[in-house]
């Protein structure tokens, strides 16, 4: 960000709302989708959660038990809202970055709705009794091709855009994340499928292998998006270069040496070769490296601008995605150790820790970066900061109560009673009650905050924005004595100057 | 827009050379691990062989053992089928559903008071476990079906399980169970009674080669034509049982593994019987053809 000028010319500007104008209907598609995506897995994890504790809820129907609502949320989740958040972002901000327009709204189109549409498909296909029961692959088998062939021709034009960049050869650091994430991704996912689901290989290094396709999803492509977006904001927001280029470019290197090892500690004590297991649990604490580096290097970046923090939709929310950051990089350094899996293995905290890398991190980062980009690609400034408050802190709390209680106590309390011997194995159960009660409580709190961004959002997307010159910020009520001046219509402003 | 924005990179060959190298390496790892897939699948290792040579030989004798062992063919892929197939029948439930719970309180709140506590005894010492919450769903076809048995005979049977008398097939499970839980001769009357009160096991039992057989070997003359009236309570209702458990009760019977109560007048009905006509009966009192 440093051979960034503050002060852009009329040039830079027309360059950016061309490249904003270009990309607004691929953008705004991914984003109103996913969150739509998010507001039906967020249902359907409610359910699963309620299920927990309460098995007769909403009767005996078999689409709705928990075998079938758990893997439907948490594919939607990861499928339908964070890899199509991943895709907005991934999109907008390479072609901002590299200061080039896009070409290819129609193909972006065009492959995101064949997303979506494998999305559906498979998640319906959960629903109805043909999920494949490998987790995070639950969708029935022939829908990942579709998913890789989607993804190849959403990814491509990213990578086609960083080859054709503007400028000299140096490219930011967002974009060697994003970068990597987009050739990290395919990697991953057509490794995994062929090994698991059409390779012929042991069910044992199979079932090693989904762990590693899990953790190397989070550390491997949602983790670098929601750096590259932190960088961004944050470099954006606070109009500074980022903290230190060392660390930036050390926490990437670091990340593309260590993450790839993380996950086979999924099945520790399996017999399949035990330096595997090892390896992968190593890895795993490993990875709290580069992503504090990351995350020291963010917050120092944002240091000393305490009220632009408060006042900033799109920091606030990005600085508290860097906080779930570095929250996931502890409880990996937690769980992953060998004589805490004994007791978070077969417990919650897997769960707790997929839903803090996904939502505590991941969503916060990218709703960080949707608040920024919308706006600028719709020209239309957010409605309503009581809406974007409401988001914010029901997301918090909520995504909090699931790592105090899904995470931490309810995983090691359920651990350390499925352990003890002298009790019945349904005590084990029976002691996560309230820590599964809790858990629910924390997501009716999330949805609640994601109906109303799912709303707002289509609003946006719907150009029902304000039209305004003034963003929408969190310290006051909309007056005509902002900071930025009068506050009115921008078309009528532009005359009144003209 | 051209003119107005002018790069100098981005050309038409970058754009499709940019595109064409970004699929193959999307690609690349697809073709990697199916070269890895292949390659390592090709070479066998000689050790690795002469190891695998040991397990092939005890897998071949554990494989005959459990043949000789479970001589109905199938019963595993079957009871797999049955479990795969899941509830069907409207009398089946999501276990801890509220819907079986309902049923569960109906059941013990079914007969007079006797019955009652028959059930929860039944519950509370786990003969439930193994036998089925309706006393008619063993865990394994070689269990017994319990419900609507006579109660004499029921009784019977557990003390001489419970005492040592009766010894064959899973007898020694069942008499690990009435001694850890701690059965008082009280206890066993009271369970027998209800169990007695409980549903038969419903079965339309053919004519036909089954039927000419039970007639042939003077099986009616005890168990009675319906194979559920026998002439004295102490002697066994049949229909419905489970095939596999008739089949090893009248093999044990005949070789003498089996041989309390009054087994000794069944022992010279079943000398003129041979095996093969052993398991058409079995089939036939369970209903099965």
């Amino acid at each position: 960000m440093s051979t960034q000028s503050n002060a852009p010319t009329t040039e830079d500007i027309e360059l950016r709302s061309e490249i904003d104008r270009s990309l607004r209907h691929p953008v705004m598609f991914f984003f109103t989708s996913g969150a739509a995506w998010l507001a039906v897995s967020l249902v359907l994890g409610i359910i699963a959660s309620i299920k927990t504790h309460n098995p007769a809820f909403l009767g005996e129907g078999s689409f709705i038990q928990y075998g079938r609502a758990f893997p439907a949320h948490i594919n939607a989740l990861v499928y339908g809202w964070g890899a199509q958040a991943a895709f907005g972002v991934m999109i907008w901000l390479m072609a901002r970055l590299s200061r080039q327009p896009s070409r290819n709204t129609g193909t972006l189109l065009v492959a995101g709705h064949a997303w979506n549409l494998a999305v559906i498909i498979g998640t319906l296909g959960i629903l109805s009794g043909h999920g494949t029961g490998k987790h995070w692959m639950e969708f029935p088998t022939f829908v990942w091709p579709l998913l890789l062939a989607s993804y190849a021709a959403i990814a491509i034009w990213v990578v086609i855009s960083f080859r054709v960049r503007r400028g000299d050869d140096a490219a930011y650091i967002s974009q060697w994340y994003i970068l990597a994430a987009c050739i990290w991704f395919p990697w991953i996912f057509l490794t995994a499928n062929l090994y698991v689901n059409v390779f012929d290989v042991h069910p044992l290094m199979a079932a090693a292998i989904n762990g590693w396709y899990r953790q190397a999803m989070v550390l491997l492509f949602f983790v670098p998006i929601g750096i590259a977006s932190a960088y961004y904001i944050t470099a954006k927001i606070t109009a500074r270069a980022v903290y230190n280029y060392s660390y930036s470019a050390g926490g990437f290197w670091a990340l593309a040496i260590i993450a790839p090892w993380a996950g086979f500690h999924a099945v520790m004590g399996a017999p399949i070769p035990m330096f595997l297991q090892y390896t992968g649990a190593a890895a795993s604490m490993l990875a709290a490296v580069p992503l504090i580096f990351a995350g020291v290097n963010v917050l120092k970046t944002t240091a000393g601008n305490s009220e632009t923090l408060a006042h900033s939709p799109s920091l606030r929310f990005t600085v508290a995605g860097i906080f779930g950051m570095i929250a996931l990089a502890v409880l990996g350094v937690i769980l992953a150790h060998p004589d805490a899996i004994r007791y978070s293995q077969f417990s919650l905290a897997g769960y707790g820790y997929d839903i803090l890398a996904l939502y505590g991190f991941f969503s916060m980062c990218m709703f960080g970066a949707i608040y920024f980009i919308v706006p600028r690609v719709t020209r239309r400034e957010w409605l309503s900061r009581r809406l974007i408050r409401t988001h914010f802190w029901f997301s918090v709390y909520g995504v909090l109560l699931i790592l105090v209680f899904c995470t931490l106590l309810g995983s090691f309390q359920q651990g350390a009673a499925q352990e003890n011997f002298n009790q019945p194995w349904k005590q084990a159960v029976n002691s996560t009650y309230p820590y599964a009660v809790g858990t629910t409580f924390a997501w009716v709190a999330i949805l609640w905050a994601n109906i109303f961004f799912f709303i707002h959002l289509t609003l946006m997307w719907l150009r029902l924005g304000r039209r305004s010159s003034h963003p929408t910020l969190l310290n006051r009520d909309h007056s005509a004595f902002g900071p930025h001046g009068a506050e009115g219509d921008i078309d009528e402003l532009e005359n009144a100057k003209a | 827009m051209s003119n107005q924005f002018s790069n100098h990179r981005d050309t038409p060959l970058r754009r499709f050379s940019a595109f064409w190298w970004g699929l193959a390496y999307f690609g690349i790892f697809g073709l990697v691990s199916a070269l890895f897939y292949w390659q390592s699948g090709s070479p066998v290792d000689a050790v690795a062989q002469v190891r695998a040579a040991d397990r092939y030989e005890v897998r071949a004798k554990v494989d005959a053992a459990q043949a000789e062992l479970l001589p109905a063919a199938g019963v595993t892929d079957k009871l797999t089928n049955e479990i795969k197939a899941g509830p069907q029948a409207t009398d089946q439930f999501v276990p801890g559903s509220e819907s079986h719970k309902r049923a569960m309180e109906q059941l013990a709140s079914g007969g007079d008071e006797g019955a009652n506590e028959g059930f929860k005894l039944y519950t509370a010492k786990a003969c439930n476990t193994c036998h089925g919450a309706d006393t008619n769903r063993p865990i394994s076809p070689a269990y017994p079906k319990l419900g609507g048995q006579n109660a004499e005979y029921l009784l019977a049977q557990i003390k001489d399980i419970h005492n040592g008398v009766r010894t064959n097939g899973g007898s020694a499970v069942m008499k690990g169970m009435t001694t850890a839980m701690n059965l008082t001769e009280d206890e066993m009357k009271t369970i027998s009674d209800w169990v007695a009160t409980a549903d038969k096991p419903a079965v339309e039992l053919t004519e036909g080669e089954g039927k000419n057989l039970y007639m042939a070997k003077a099986c009616a003359t005890c168990h009675g034509a319906d194979a559920n009236t026998p002439i004295m309570p102490i002697y066994p209702r049949l229909a419905g049982q489970n095939s596999q458990y008739l089949y090893d009760q009248m093999k044990a019977i005949k070789d003498g593994t089996r041989a309390n109560g009054q087994s000794a007048v069944m022992k010279g009905i079943m000398a003129n019987v041979s095996e093969d006509e052993m398991k058409i009966l079995a089939d036939w009192i369970a209903g099965q053809n």
